[in-house]
């Protein structure tokens, strides 16, 4: 028999599922704030002891690849390592150790990563904010681990499925659970308290829709799971490449080949980088 | 002279001598904290700084091979049945569309070509 889940269990199996660090929401608050600091940052990091031991670690080996001796506190690490790194560092460690809950799904994590990177250069192309884009990136499929978790066998049945292309993704999960990944996705970063624009990238990211998502969001992560489908940032038979939507033009160099192979091999480069960064 | 093709690569598989193909720019904050021209051959020292600065990668001029061998071949081929895989369900009567199939598909096949 399907699950038939409703909006109220999927909040109820959010409490229950391993703890989402509460940092992600409060960072992207604060440091939404051009003058935010790098004292702002080290505050948030120190108030989650976890993530504290976690930055240091990260920290402590970039700084050791380069020969300098380690930081012993948040606020040296923020000094020596920069802000805008250790933000990254922060976003990306915290969303990665929330996801190693599920160890079997390290090529989930894999995709995830690459989504966030492929949102973060998007993001730049387009002046829309980094952090929001990389996050938005990294929890786009948060849905897909709540669907795991508590129905593991129906989860396999829908992958079965679309593996066989019986029908789409979206379509099958509504069939099998009443919702799909996506709108599961959105209730749960809604209810963790992610910034609207966020949940609503998450919630859309299989609908390629242009009148929606006036931050721009909702494009930015709709085509980084494209383009990273294309570049098999993971390989993953399911990986493919749907018609692009109208308002693709507009955010792609497609009359460029040169700009192209540049956002390719950015994101494709930094996906390695990152890979390496989390083995 | 051989041919050669622009690649992004990882910092950690950067070495000297490997020429830039695209300027490395770096900021923090939206300041410049380091740049380097295209055209820039890598020394131990630019290596130094793009890994102190927290440099993930830089695009450089890589060589191709001259000659196609049946191992080369292979590999396009490949590379090739793979990027019609991935659009099995697009319409590439769709000129964005299949715009974007003719660039993946270039740089998807670069790799190919090495020396």
């Amino acid at each position: 028999m399907s699950p038939c889940v409703t909006p109220k269990a999927v909040l109820a199996g959010a409490e229950r599922l391993p703890a989402f660090p509460l940092v992600i929401g409060a960072l992207l608050r604060d440091l939404n704030n051009d003058n935010a600091s790098s004292l702002t940052l080290a505050r948030h990091i120190e108030n989650d002891p976890v993530l504290i031991g976690r930055i240091l670690s990260a920290a402590n080996r970039l700084l050791r690849d380069e020969g300098r001796p380690p930081a012993r506190d948040v606020y040296t690490a923020v000094s020596l390592i920069g802000f805008s790194r250790i933000r990254h560092i922060v976003l990306t460690t915290s969303i990665a150790h929330f996801t190693s809950f599920f160890r079997r799904l390290h090529a989930f994590w894999e995709h995830c990563l690459a989504v966030g990177l492929a949102c973060e250069e998007l993001a730049k192309a387009h002046h829309i904010h980094p952090d929001h884009a990389l996050v938005g990136g990294l929890l786009h499929d948060i849905g897909k681990l709540w669907m795991a978790y508590f129905y593991p066998l129906e989860f396999q049945k829908v992958n079965l499925r679309v593996q066989a292309q019986v029908a789409p993704l979206c379509e099958t999960e509504t069939a099998v659970f009443g919702m799909n990944h996506c709108e599961i996705g959105e209730i749960i970063l809604s209810a963790w308290g992610l910034p609207p624009e966020v949940c609503e990238a998450v919630l859309l990211h299989h609908t390629p829709v242009c009148e929606t998502g006036a931050s721009g969001l909702v494009q930015v992560v709709y085509l980084a799971e494209l383009l990273c489908n294309a570049l098999d940032l993971p390989h993953r038979e399911i990986n493919q490449v749907t018609t692009l939507p109208a308002w693709a033009p507009q955010w792609l160099p497609l009359d460029d080949e040169w700009e192209m192979h540049g956002l390719f091999g950015r994101i494709q480069a930094r996906f390695y980088f990152a890979n390496g960064f989390f083995q | 002279m051989c041919a050669q093709v622009a690649l992004h690569l990882p910092l950690f598989e950067l070495t000297v001598d490997m020429v830039l193909a695209r300027p490395v720019l770096l900021s923090n904050r939206g300041m410049v904290i380091l740049s380097f021209p295209a055209g820039q051959a890598l020394t131990e020292a630019h290596l130094a700084q793009l890994a102190a600065h927290h440099a993930e990668y830089a695009c450089v001029w890589v060589s191709v091979a001259p000659e196609e061998t049946p191992q080369r071949r292979r590999a396009l081929d490949a590379q090739k049945a793979r990027v019609e895989a991935l659009f099995r369900n697009a319409s590439r009567e769709d000129p964005a569309t299949e715009a974007f199939f003719t660039h993946l598909l270039s740089f998807r096949t670069q790799a190919c070509l090495l020396a």
